[in-house]
């Protein structure tokens, strides 16, 4: 490591079985589930836990459990789960949006709501499935009620659908606001808002307008190249992107409907960026911190940032200054010669502070942050 | 179908000359040549090596040529640093349909021969095609790329395109 770093990174799980690049890994937010996706038209699933047992407590195990062949004709790019964990979207690059549920899941949780022992257990079956996009499906996500759900696709369109009770979907609306692919999609984490990164080097904001259909009311420029991925802070206020021009771009949201870039941080990769993720973090935080943002891409690096907002000076009226941000961890080489195409952290309680990445070598890596005890 | 350039100047395919000015038959240049025994080393792979992958790549319109004989690829147009392969090319004229696919067929060509810790850079010579920045960006995006290659009919076209590449240089029939 060529810079002393204040957090230490632990690759904890190295998860091998797909037989081709792995592309995407999703958390499940309410059980200990971690899926993957893969060139190989699979997704993997595996159940993870802590070991109480010595020499090593509170280490995390990762098993598999369960391999859904989704009868997908091509590549899997993309998984999402549903805020209630009950439900996996998938996107394929043959169109189509795949919605699975594990047949009798109910019944295997207890009274909390907790899965049981036998949560690996169960098929999963393709409840539904949503054509509509003309080509490739590259990225999906359920808004934070998860009454919404959002896809993208080469078409260059961004489709929102309303869940129905029975796995039962319809369209709300279908934008056609990008002059190119649109890459990724991403949900505010509290309000009705979607972003959508493209190939046309912009990204998108979108709303519903109650009276008519859901509409763009913004449009972020900056971006010298494709913008691969977003993330928005857990507060909301913030929107972070990635690209293939090596920036990573911070963007505030000023007004109710303005967003504007307040930070580029360039430098710390040196090939495409392919995914970036914007977690809460775990342990000692003060009250001013806006959460860990990972990135990850074509260099095989992951990076992680710790950002804290900034002083809220009083009486200044006008320009705010960015967050802060300071390099929190660093992995060179996270999957070897590979690219990592994604980083995921996982959202549950007390796990802040690991993240997965998913590469070309097919494999699935979980990493755990450690940062100082003291500052 | 109408020809982008139906009458392309055609190039003589010149084997025998190390474009890069290394020695003929070598794998390395002279000075290295008591290094050999140093097997630790990773091995390295120059310019003419990548052009010797790529140079019988038949041309997607002119079926019966090479990318050799269209001068589309050449050994000084290709950069080697430790882990990464810069592929420039030149389309026969500024309008070439084809360009997209010649592209594609070198990435495949490489990503299929080439050890995984190489990363590939292709692009057309600058001011050689009215799409330059379009052509660059579809060949470079790995998304894009892993979905053309989940076409058949793409698929279908790149692999003709490659048939002959293992020729190196020996003549098409």
């Amino acid at each position: 490591m060529d810079v002393d770093l204040p957090a230490n990174v632990e690759c904890v799980a190295e998860l091998q079985g797909h037989d081709d690049r792995a592309w995407h890994t999703a958390w499940n937010p309410t059980k200990p589930i971690l899926a993957s996706c893969s060139a190989d038209k699979t997704v993997r699933l595996y159940h993870y836990g802590r070991n109480d047992d010595e020499p090593d407590p509170g280490s995390i195990s990762f098993k598999h459990v369960n391999t859904i062949q989704t009868g997908h004709t091509k590549t899997v790019r993309a998984i999402a789960w549903s805020p209630s964990g009950r439900t996996l979207a998938t996107a394929s690059f043959d169109a189509n949006i795949g919605i699975w549920e594990r047949e009798g899941a109910e019944e295997e949780e207890d009274e909390d709501g907790n899965p049981s022992h036998t949560v690996h257990s169960g098929e999963w079956e393709c409840m539904s499935l949503l054509e509509g996009h003309e080509t490739e499906c590259k990225s999906v996500a359920y808004s934070s009620s998860g009454n919404l759900l959002a896809s993208c696709s080469r078409d260059k369109t961004v489709w929102v659908w309303e869940v129905h009770p029975d796995s039962d979907f319809e369209c709300m609306g279908v934008m056609m606001e990008h002059s190119q692919d649109v890459k990724q999609v991403a949900w505010h984490p509290t309000e009705e808002i979607l972003a959508s990164a493209s190939y046309d080097d912009t990204i998108k904001l979108y709303i519903d307008d109650p009276s008519e259909d859901w509409f763009c009311f913004a449009t972020l420029t900056g971006h010298a190249s494709t913008v691969w991925s977003l993330a928005f802070s857990p507060n909301g206020r913030y929107l972070a992107s990635c690209s293939d021009d090596l920036t990573i771009r911070i963007w505030e949201r000023v007004e109710q409907y303005k967003w504007e870039c307040v930070e580029v941080i360039e430098g710390v990769h040196e090939r495409s960026i392919y995914s970036i993720a914007w977690g809460t973090g775990e342990g000692r935080k003060g009250e001013d911190s806006l959460g860990w943002l990972a990135s990850t891409g074509g260099d095989g690096k992951i990076n992680v940032f710790e950002f804290h907002a900034p002083p809220t000076t009083s009486e200044t009226s006008g320009t705010r200054p960015p967050p802060s941000h300071h390099l929190l961890a660093r992995v060179t080489s996270a999957h070897g010669v590979h690219d990592v195409n994604s980083v995921s952290w996982c959202p549950r309680q007390g796990l802040r502070n690991i993240l997965s990445t998913a590469g070309d070598d097919g494999i699935v890596k979980v990493w755990k942050i450690t940062p100082p005890k003291e500052s | 179908m109408e020809a982008y350039n139906p009458n392309p100047t055609v190039y003589k395919s010149a084997k025998t000359i190390r474009k890069s000015g290394a020695k003929e038959g070598s794998l390395w240049l002279v000075e290295d040549e008591e290094n050999i025994e140093d097997s630790d080393e990773v091995e390295p792979l120059d310019q003419d090596e990548i052009f010797d992958l790529i140079r019988s790549i038949t041309d997607p319109e002119h079926k019966h040529m090479t990318l050799e004989d269209l001068m589309v690829v050449s050994a000084p147009q290709i950069r080697v640093g430790s882990n990464l392969v810069d592929v420039e090319f030149t389309p026969t004229v500024p309008h070439c349909g084809m360009s997209t696919l010649i592209g594609l067929s070198i990435r495949v060509r490489l990503l299929r021969s080439l050890p995984q810790r190489f990363k590939v850079d292709i692009h057309v010579k600058p001011g050689s095609h009215q799409s330059e920045h379009a052509i660059n960006k579809q060949l470079n995006d790995k998304e894009r790329v892993a979905a053309a290659l989940e076409n058949p009919a793409l698929l279908s076209a790149v692999e003709d395109c490659l048939a002959s590449a293992g020729l190196r240089g020996e003549r098409l029939e």
